[in-house]
């Protein structure tokens, strides 16, 4: 499920999981990145996301044929694994008579495409209402984009068709991980000044985080939820290195009351893409927001 | 009494967010959204990551949101592409005379440009080793099999390749890359996959 | 054809297009016979064996334990430097050094060794590569594989043949591999190779 990050702040909060007593984060002198690391040495990018969702989940037919597209590319291009999507917990109160069987209807797929080391490099998830393409070794944005749009945009077109659109969703987890023997200290990768670290949160290299969001309305048509999640996590006697997590989401909502109607003729893949590529920007511009020049230069964020 | 869940239940997104997989015309009640909420941060609680786990999510697409998690243990060894695109940014430094026989420095766009095509070809499951060639350009020097090839920018916007081993040699010279689109004559001259599909 | 009009060949203009001028000067490999480095110093015979030092990650792969074809794109600009029988130890510890200090060597891998002969004879009937005698600063005993260059070929024909060339030159080179870790054990390895 996606909650709105303010929520989510209170969930926490009220769990006493966020921040607790007073830690003040070590502000040492600025250092040059010497003693974090980029998770992918030219860049941070552990994970990134280009979703599409729909307001209806497809009926069978429509769900059918999206996964023969899907498939026809799918197949080709690498991906010979698929599994079928988690159906989650039992949803409740579900209150059955005695004996009875309740069959799932199949909610959808996953498809992944393994590297020959071993690793799944791109997986992509058909659902009855949406798509998600998803690459783990990152390169660039446009080699990025034509994979989402080999996998995808056969499908979103079939379901833009029949079904609202409702959000087209963005975003990257960059991760930097720590190499030094000392105390690791964040401010050589977060910037003490980033208006998305909370203010007055008292920040140590222990665990700690800190969660932003809000909207902006890029054009008539579409709410823009932006969210700006940074986790800094402990290693641990095994060997895990202590963390520093950055989740930057950008999620373009439509059909919102406070909208205007998105006029469902013009949603085609060209659509989504011009959607995609400010998405790109605007994560971009998160990122940089947060990180420190020398975090900044270590991934060639320009 | 004051009832935290209960606010921030009644705050969060709609609840047709939450609407079940099973039957989109119901939604579900506040006690069965305070539930769902109790049960997630909990996960949330045990996790330590502080955000949704992925796999524990519904099946709707509204429920696969972005997680903090880690890179499935599969990937770990470090990957061709991943080694490429380190080892031409740190050619991309590289001065005159970089070899020790008097080969000139490498243009950093010309690198910046391998360093895209490096992700266009990523995907072909092929090896795949970063060079520069004698005039300092950046060399893919790319395999699968007993096949090989390789692909030399010559500029920011253009490069050479030749593949050889298949049924008949291919190669082209002054191949237009706008750095959006894999070129198709050298998709079309690399080796298919195998198309079983695994059980 | 002349000594002199060999070594003009191949230092005028030089650099980048040395192996170019002397090929298209003398396409039948006329100048193999010469110096192109001094008049008193002797051509490389078939039967003399040569060495090509080797580190990677420039030169060699050591994952797959292969010789990289990237760098032997030299062949067909200023020429891809050997060290000849005959060198001083100076000479080739200088050598070793020097591709060492090189902004893309991280380490020794070793040397390829072998004759004269196994070079020239890559592409046979034709003749891929030429092995000659030439300058190098701080050492008499050097020489250079040079490519030939195909003339008549088109542009596109031409750029697919010396890629597919090199890659004969690598297979030929693969199966005459010292490995060493030190300069210090290369030296003793090539001198008990007959270097």
């Amino acid at each position: 499920m996606r909650f709105e990050c303010l929520w989510w702040y209170g969930t926490l909060t009220a769990l006493g999981y966020a921040d607790r007593a007073a830690q003040r984060m070590t502000r040492g002198a600025m250092a040059a990145l010497a003693h974090w690391r980029p998770v992918r040495d030219t860049h941070a990018i552990q994970s990134a996301q280009l979703g599409v969702q729909f307001g209806q989940p497809a009926g069978d037919v429509l769900f059918r044929r999206a996964d023969a597209a899907v498939s026809k590319q799918a197949h080709p291009a690498g991906f010979m694994e698929r599994q079928p999507l988690n159906a989650g917990p039992f949803p409740f109160p579900f209150v059955l008579p005695p004996g009875a069987i309740v069959e799932q209807a199949e909610q959808g797929y996953v498809y992944g495409r393994r590297e020959e080391s071993g690793g799944i490099a791109e997986q992509f998830t058909l659902a009855r209402d949406g798509f998600k393409y998803e690459q783990f070794l990152y390169s660039r944005w446009a080699p990025f984009r034509e994979r989402a749009a080999l996998l995808m945009s056969s499908g979103v077109e079939q379901f833009a068709g029949v079904s609202s659109l409702a959000t087209i969703t963005s975003g990257y987890v960059d991760v930097f991980e720590f190499s030094g023997s000392e105390e690791p200290d964040v401010s050589e990768v977060i910037s003490a000044d980033s208006p998305f670290v909370a203010g007055g949160s008292h920040r140590s290299s222990v665990l700690w985080h800190t969660y932003s969001g809000f909207f902006e309305y890029p054009d008539p048509a579409t709410r823009r939820l932006i969210q700006v999640n940074i986790d800094v996590l402990p290693g641990d006697p095994s060997g895990k290195p202590h963390m520093i997590k950055i989740v930057t989401q950008v999620v373009d909502q439509f059909g919102q009351a406070e909208s205007a109607p998105l006029d469902p003729e013009q949603v085609d893949w060209a659509f989504i893409v011009n959607h995609a590529d400010e998405q790109h920007q605007r994560l971009k511009g998160l990122l940089a927001q947060v990180l420190t020049p020398a975090a900044a230069q270590a991934i060639s964020l320009a | 009494m004051f009832d935290i869940l209960a606010l921030l239940a009644q705050t969060a997104p709609t609840a047709a967010a939450y609407a079940s997989p099973w039957d989109s015309t119901k939604l579900l009640t506040r006690e069965q959204l305070r539930q769902v909420v109790i049960e997630h941060a909990k996960r949330h609680h045990q996790s330590g990551t502080g955000l949704p786990i992925e796999g524990a999510s519904s099946p709707t697409f509204a429920a696969s949101a972005l997680s903090v998690r880690e890179a499935p243990a599969s990937v770990a060894r470090p990957s061709d592409m991943l080694s490429a695109m380190k080892r031409l940014r740190a050619m991309s430094k590289y001065g005159d005379n970089w070899d020790g026989e008097g080969a000139p420095a490498p243009d950093a766009a010309v690198v910046e440009a391998a360093i895209t095509l490096v992700g266009f070809l990523s995907p072909e499951g092929l090896r795949m080793r970063a060079s520069l060639d004698a005039e300092g350009r950046p060399l893919l020097l790319l395999s699968q099999g007993e096949e090989e090839g390789e692909v030399v920018m010559t500029s920011p916007t253009t490069f050479n390749f030749a593949w050889f081993g298949g049924l008949e040699d291919q190669g082209d010279i002054d191949v237009i890359f706008d750095g959006n689109h894999l070129p198709s004559t050298l998709r079309d001259a690399l080796p298919k996959r195998d198309l079983a599909v695994a059980a | 054809m002349t000594a002199e009009a060999c070594r003009l060949a191949w230092i005028e203009p030089g650099g980048l297009q040395a192996a170019r001028t002397i090929d298209v000067a003398f396409p039948k490999g006329e100048c193999e016979v010469f110096s192109l480095s001094m008049p008193e110093r002797a051509a490389v015979a078939d039967d003399e064996l040569v060495a090509r030092v080797l580190t990677s990650p420039g030169d060699y792969d050591l994952t797959i334990q292969e010789i990289l074809t990237g760098k032997l794109t030299n062949c067909y600009a200023g020429g891809l430097s050997l060290i000849r029988s005959g060198a001083t130890d100076d000479e080739i510890l200088s050598t070793v050094a020097t591709l060492l200090a090189a902004e893309d060597a991280e380490g020794l891998v070793g040397a390829v060794v072998v004759s004269a002969r196994v070079l020239r004879a890559v592409g046979t009937p034709e003749r891929y590569f030429r092995v000659y005698d030439t300058d190098a600063p701080g050492n008499l005993s050097h020489a250079d594989i040079v490519g030939t260059f195909d003339t008549a070929m088109s542009k596109s024909a031409w750029d697919k043949a010396h890629r597919k060339r090199r890659r004969a030159l690598r297979d030929a080179m693969q199966q005459h591999i010292l490995h060493a870790v030190t300069p210090e054990d290369l030296l003793l390895q090539l001198r008990a190779a007959g270097i």
